[in-house]
């Protein structure tokens, strides 16, 4: 293994213990990357590892096509830094990234081939029938909704994020954002209840 | 007619279920919503059903990272500067070739040359030297007449005198030949002879050509 490689990832993960890292601003971090430093990279992978893969993998549906996505989201992120204008937070622009690599990955993939159920690699790590069983219907009801609806569902719902946010992500105004919720929300009730029936 | 302003401001409670659902409403929008809520059956049923999608919603699988995906991300990084450093490594071997180096030591030798004339003799005599003004074919006496100031030296520039006021005082070494010189006492205030409008008599003024005008 490249030694190189190791010592970065075990600066992170010593980074990501300590208290000082979690109080220190996105910006200063960047401006570290900015600055060449390989460590503070490992930090931002550290804090945004998982939202990016979650982000990815609740677009897609399949655990296998989420990692490939957030690594590829990351890679272009530091390719990409220095031109970062920091206009947005860090995380939002992380967030474009991601989801404009999941849109163009979509459009690629034939309709479908877009979930699998029975695909080994795309089911995550369940516990209990009942929940196994509730956790598939808001995946499999999530999947049935257009995709441009679909993503601001899951940068809401499931992300949290401001339409404020939401709108800089995805490049539309506030109003489209609102219009596209409650679109959403509507069909998401529609065959949540079907399911549920 | 009363219908019309309630389903109005069901309408508008609604838009704001979602941020009122997520605590972002400031306190008296909250608590609008929540008087409304209380009084109205149709906003109650439809925040229940919100709430209920919500909560499916929040039932969305969480996936954890392998255990080799930081490792993933940071080879692809540093792939992608091997790549970069390639490109890099190629066009310095190509420039490395000592041709190009001969080349290269070549024009840097000529350009500093050029900059220490520059420098030594000044800028405006080395475009003098480098632009030449005109060529040298003997001395002809050219009558310039004009009505007034401006065709006068509207006929004094078209006469190819680019630069009718830098004129120079007779040397021994000319940097340009046949530059006019002027004229002993020096150039002719124009003053008006007339107090009417002058004529052309007033402004006619002798130029030394040294080249086709």
């Amino acid at each position: 293994m490249n030694a190189a490689l190791f010592a970065v990832h075990a600066v992170g993960h010593i980074a990501s213990n300590s208290h000082e890292e979690q109080g220190e601003a996105d910006a200063i971090i960047l401006a570290r990357c900015r600055a060449g430093e390989r460590e503070a990279f490992g930090i931002l992978l550290n804090r945004y590892r998982d939202r990016i893969i979650n982000l990815a993998y609740q677009l897609l549906g399949q655990r296998d096509d989420a990692e490939d996505v957030a690594q590829e989201a990351f890679a272009q992120a530091f390719r990409n830094i220095a031109t970062y204008r920091g206009e947005a937070q860090f995380y939002t622009w992380l967030y474009r990234i991601t989801v404009n690599i999941c849109l163009a990955r979509k459009r690629r993939v034939k309709p479908d081939d877009s979930y699998d159920e029975e695909d080994g690699n795309s089911a995550p790590e369940y516990s209990g029938a009942t929940q196994i069983e509730t956790r598939l219907a808001v995946e499999q009801a999530l999947q049935q909704i257009s995709e441009p609806l679909r993503v601001a569902l899951v940068l809401r719902e499931i992300q949290g994020l401001s339409y404020e946010e939401i709108a800089t992500i995805l490049h539309v105004p506030v109003g489209t954002v609102r219009s596209r919720l409650s679109e959403a929300r509507r069909k998401f009730r529609e065959v949540w209840e079907k399911e549920e029936l | 007619m009363k219908r019309e302003p309630r389903r109005h401001k069901c309408q508008q409670m609604q838009l704001l279920l979602d941020e009122f659902s997520h605590g972002e409403l400031d306190a008296v929008e909250a608590n609008t919503v929540e008087a409304h809520l209380a009084n109205c059956e149709e906003c109650r049923s439809e925040y229940s059903a919100f709430t209920i999608s919500r909560g499916a919603l929040s039932n969305y699988p969480h996936i954890r990272a392998s255990a080799d995906f930081d490792m993933r991300v940071l080879d692809q990084i540093l792939q992608q500067n091997k790549v970069t450093n390639s490109v890099l490594d190629r066009l310095d071997a190509i420039f490395a070739r000592p041709l190009y180096k001969l080349m290269g030591s070549a024009m840097l030798s000529v350009l500093l040359g050029l900059l220490t004339i520059v420098i030594i003799v000044g800028p405006k005599t080395f475009l003098e030297k480098v632009v030449p003004l005109s060529s040298n074919t003997g001395t002809t006496t050219q009558q310039l007449t004009a009505a007034n100031p401006e065709e006068l030296l509207g006929q004094f520039f078209a006469s190819g005198h680019v630069y009718p006021e830098f004129w120079r005082e007779e040397s021994s070494l000319p940097l340009i030949p046949d530059y006019p010189v002027a004229p002993k006492g020096g150039v002719p205030a124009w003053k008006p002879s007339k107090e009417s409008s002058p004529d052309a008599s007033d402004f006619s003024y002798s130029v030394p050509s040294g080249s086709s005008c």
